[in-house]
């Protein structure tokens, strides 16, 4: 819980603050187009976390049908996804923006910020921000 | 049925609801294809949010056990004395120690060595760092009902599981284990072996309990 007064805005411009900084990167084939945010909590930690839920660009279009029926597991995940190196980078880099910044009173200092990656193309926008 | 958690068969069940009914992805024919089929013939209905949100807690379980059966394996030669052992694993415990080897949180100072050996293993990091998303994700999944996942989500995470997982042999370093006395491990399970320190790292709570030997340097990859 956010127990001192004031803080929620100071929570409001730590995480707007990573949001926008988003926003300018480009991560491999990954593009942040768009954000939000809200807090997350855990169950082992009484401070909440900020969650940044992040709408980016679509992965690559999938091979031809013809080519994905004969795609085992692993190969038919990587062809529907981005590389999940680009993937994983978009989380790394906000956590270090995070660190960097320092966590405002009543983040948790250890995992300040997490981030929430979705495909425009799965996300209609308008669900998205409503 | 009976028998013991497979890592990998948590990860299959994680697989089948990320590979349902991606648009575009007719896999009729195919042997995976066929399992799918023969699990929605079963459901007999549209794939629901909570279907997403057990697939992403099944990925994490997963590479949980893979972790915990990797480790417990390094001390406990038998299967009977490695399944008590991967019981005493707490989630809250994996998810400080992968912390720490990501640099989250502070080890206590006993540890400081054995922390910064498994630092510098990148198969470490790598298993530590999916541990730690998967952890939360899972908690979200499991208990956030404000929380939103799509099919690509719930594919990235199964995708980062399965790579993780795949980063961790059966046994890490049981053919090298020392027979000998528990040294400090828990006595009352038979079978419990001491490991060359020198070489492997591991990581006790505070309170004394056993949750993590990891593989430090060299070993199968």
């Amino acid at each position: 819980m956010v127990t001192q007064s004031g803080t929620r805005d100071e929570i409001d411009e730590f995480a707007n603050a990573i949001g926008e900084w988003l926003l300018t990167q480009q991560f491999g084939l990954i593009k942040p187009l768009d954000f939000r945010h809200r807090l997350g909590f855990s169950r082992d930690e009484d401070e909440p976390y900020v969650i940044i839920e992040l709408l980016v660009s679509d992965p690559p279009p999938p091979p031809p049908r013809e080519e994905l029926v004969k795609m085992k597991r692993d190969e038919l995940a990587a062809a529907l996804s981005w590389p999940l190196d680009d993937w994983k980078a978009v989380f790394e880099a906000a956590r270090a923006k995070g660190f960097e910044m320092g966590p405002p009173p009543g983040i948790q200092a250890s995992w300040p910020v997490d981030v929430r990656v979705f495909a425009e193309r799965e996300v209609d926008r308008n669900e998205f921000y409503g | 049925m009976d028998g013991p958690i497979e890592p990998q068969h948590l990860l299959d069940q994680a697989w089948d609801i990320a590979l349902i009914e991606e648009p575009g992805a007719d896999r009729r024919g195919t042997d995976e294809a066929e399992m799918r089929d023969s699990i929605l013939r079963g459901v007999r209905r549209p794939l629901r949010p909570e279907d997403y949100r057990r697939a992403i807690s099944a990925a994490y379980y997963g590479l949980f056990h893979a972790i915990t059966i990797a480790s417990a394996s390094l001390f406990a030669p038998s299967s009977e004395s490695r399944n008590e052992l991967v019981r005493r694993y707490r989630h809250g415990d994996l998810k400080a120690v992968t912390g720490w080897v990501r640099n989250s949180g502070t080890p206590p100072k006993y540890l400081t060595n054995s922390v910064e050996t498994m630092r510098q293993d990148r198969r470490v990091q790598m298993v530590c760092d999916a541990f730690q998303r998967l952890n939360k994700s899972r908690e979200s999944a499991d208990y956030d009902h404000n929380a939103s996942f799509t099919q690509q989500h719930v594919l990235d995470h199964v995708r980062l599981a399965q790579q993780a997982v795949n980063l961790i042999p059966d046994r890490w370093i049981f053919d090298e284990i020392l027979p000998g006395s528990s040294g400090g491990l828990p006595p009352e399970i038979p079978g419990v072996a001491e490991i060359p320190h020198e070489r492997y790292r591991f990581v006790t709570s505070p309170g004394g309990r056993l949750f993590l030997g990891l593989l430090a340097g060299g070993g199968r990859a």
